[in-house]
């Protein structure tokens, strides 16, 4: 007894079949290639949309959700750099409070 | 008299397969309603820093009996409470039980504030900061370093890049050396700069469900599969419970830094670690400068992070202490799971036991 229901070895026998070249094929370059287009063009066509509605808020003197985007992109940049320097201040901190104290 | 002996069998299988439908249908109905949500994360712990969106957790243990505190570094692609999955089935409870000091760097959910975030940020800043407080919380001099999957990446630049770090050991687990050997993410990432930029959504990460999509379809009968054994073993609470933490975790992705992205681009093309051509703000970083007792834990079965890709680590750390273990397992199943419970997880734990004190 294996404990497996009689329906499960037809289905594992076809998934064993069926496994290995789909997983070759997903690894394959010409899939990279594929995903890659596929992405590009979806990125094509929303950036699109976006010039478009922007262009339409822009006409009526309102800033865009791409010209927020930017602003939050500009904002999370010097956020971050802050961050880092918060880090690194805090190392340099903890290196003087070492050597002090040796 | 063949029919004698087998007609109480028959009737004890048709009494199981009903019984067994009832509880199909009844563990049915909570998945689909969403009632029977198993509870993850659960080991207590408390938040001992944070800066940003990043975390360090320290896990409550009134029992250490090892020194030094061990350091988990986990990755960017999705969330750490793979690694203490559910109570009986918990890598950090295992260590947290063996009387280690167990802290976690967690980096929380990206959001546009990270998207310039590059590996420096977390190499040179974080991860630092962090080995810190932990010296700084604990009292002790070194620490113990485990990186899980790209935190095994961040971990190994980090001990690279800084040779007076002070750390005991390090212990990567199933660390993608050969970026080439990953699939579709990377491949896609290391075509051109342009394909990275096509990735990344309006808050300039690349978004969970691209990273869930390139996880997804390395196994393309794997989203049949998983409902067909669901199926098969609904009937069984337990295996229900532990399906349903799996699941919400595999699903459950972070939005990876744009920064990181287009640096992962570039490692893939010029398969930067194996040929020793990492480059952190204009150094070079070799992985030969590693000279700390290291283990490298790579699954025979990680279809994430395939052999091919963790295999060449052993050979590219300068440690004389080095060590690899190899196990039957998969991406997830090294660390979490009966087999890890009972295999990886001592292994790690004895490599770290031997290199540590007992505190008395």
């Amino acid at each position: 007894m294996t404990g497996l229901p009689s329906w499960r070895t037809p289905y594992d026998f076809a998934e064993r079949l069926v496994a290995p070249p789909a997983e070759a094929l997903v690894r394959s370059d010409r899939f990279a290639a594929v995903a890659a287009t596929v992405f590009g063009i979806r990125r094509a066509v929303g950036d699109g949309l976006n010039g478009l509605a922007a262009t339409v808020w822009h006409l009526v003197n309102l800033p865009a959700g791409s010209d927020l985007h930017r602003m939050h992109a500009q904002l999370g940049a010097l956020d971050r750099d802050v961050r880092r320097l918060s880090l690194q201040l805090e190392q340099r901190d903890t290196a003087r409070t070492g050597s002090d104290g040796r | 008299m063949t029919i004698d002996v087998e007609a109480p069998g028959i009737v004890d299988l048709v009494g199981r397969e009903l019984e067994r439908c009832v509880l199909r249908a009844r563990n049915g109905i909570r998945m689909a309603a969403g009632i029977s949500r198993p509870e993850v994360g659960t080991t207590p712990k408390d938040v001992v820093w944070r800066h940003g969106r990043t975390e360090l957790w320290r896990y409550r243990s009134d029992d250490v009996r090892v020194s030094p505190p061990l350091l988990i570094v986990f990755g960017l692609f999705s969330r750490s409470y793979i690694l203490d999955l559910q109570k009986g089935n918990s890598f950090v409870e295992q260590l947290v039980d063996a009387g280690f000091d167990v802290y976690l760097l967690d980096w929380g959910v990206p959001d546009e504030r990270d998207a310039a975030n590059r590996l420096e940020d977390y190499v040179d800043d974080y991860i630092p900061a962090a080995v810190e407080q932990v010296r700084r919380i604990s009292g002790a001099e070194q620490v113990d370093m485990l990186g899980y999957c790209f935190g095994s990446v961040l971990s190994l630049l980090y001990a690279a890049r800084r040779r007076d770090a002070p750390l005991c050991s390090l212990t990567v687990v199933s660390a993608p050396i050969d970026l080439q050997q990953l699939g579709p993410l990377t491949s896609v990432l290391g075509n051109t700069e342009s394909d990275v930029e096509k990735l990344l959504d309006v808050d300039g990460n690349v978004p969970p469900h691209v990273v869930h999509q390139a996880f997804q379809i390395l196994k393309p009968t794997m989203r049949v599969t998983r409902y067909v054994d669901l199926f098969d073993k609904l009937w069984n609470d337990d295996y229900v419970t532990a399906y349903q933490a799996m699941i919400g975790w595999a699903g459950d992705h972070v939005p990876l830094p744009g920064g990181v992205a287009r640096q992962l681009a570039e490692m893939t093309r010029t398969n930067a670690l194996v040929d020793d051509a990492i480059v952190l703000d204009g150094d070079r970083v070799h992985l030969s400068d590693i000279t700390v007792p290291f283990l490298t834990v790579l699954g025979d079965r990680d279809h994430i992070v395939p052999e091919a890709s963790a295999a060449p680590l052993i050979d590219l750390v300068g440690s004389s202490d080095k060590h690899e273990l190899r196990l039957e397992g998969g991406h997830v199943g090294v660390l979490v799971g009966r087999t890890a419970a009972k295999k990886t997880i001592p292994a790690i734990i004895e490599f770290l036991l031997r290199r540590s004190e007992t505190i008395t």
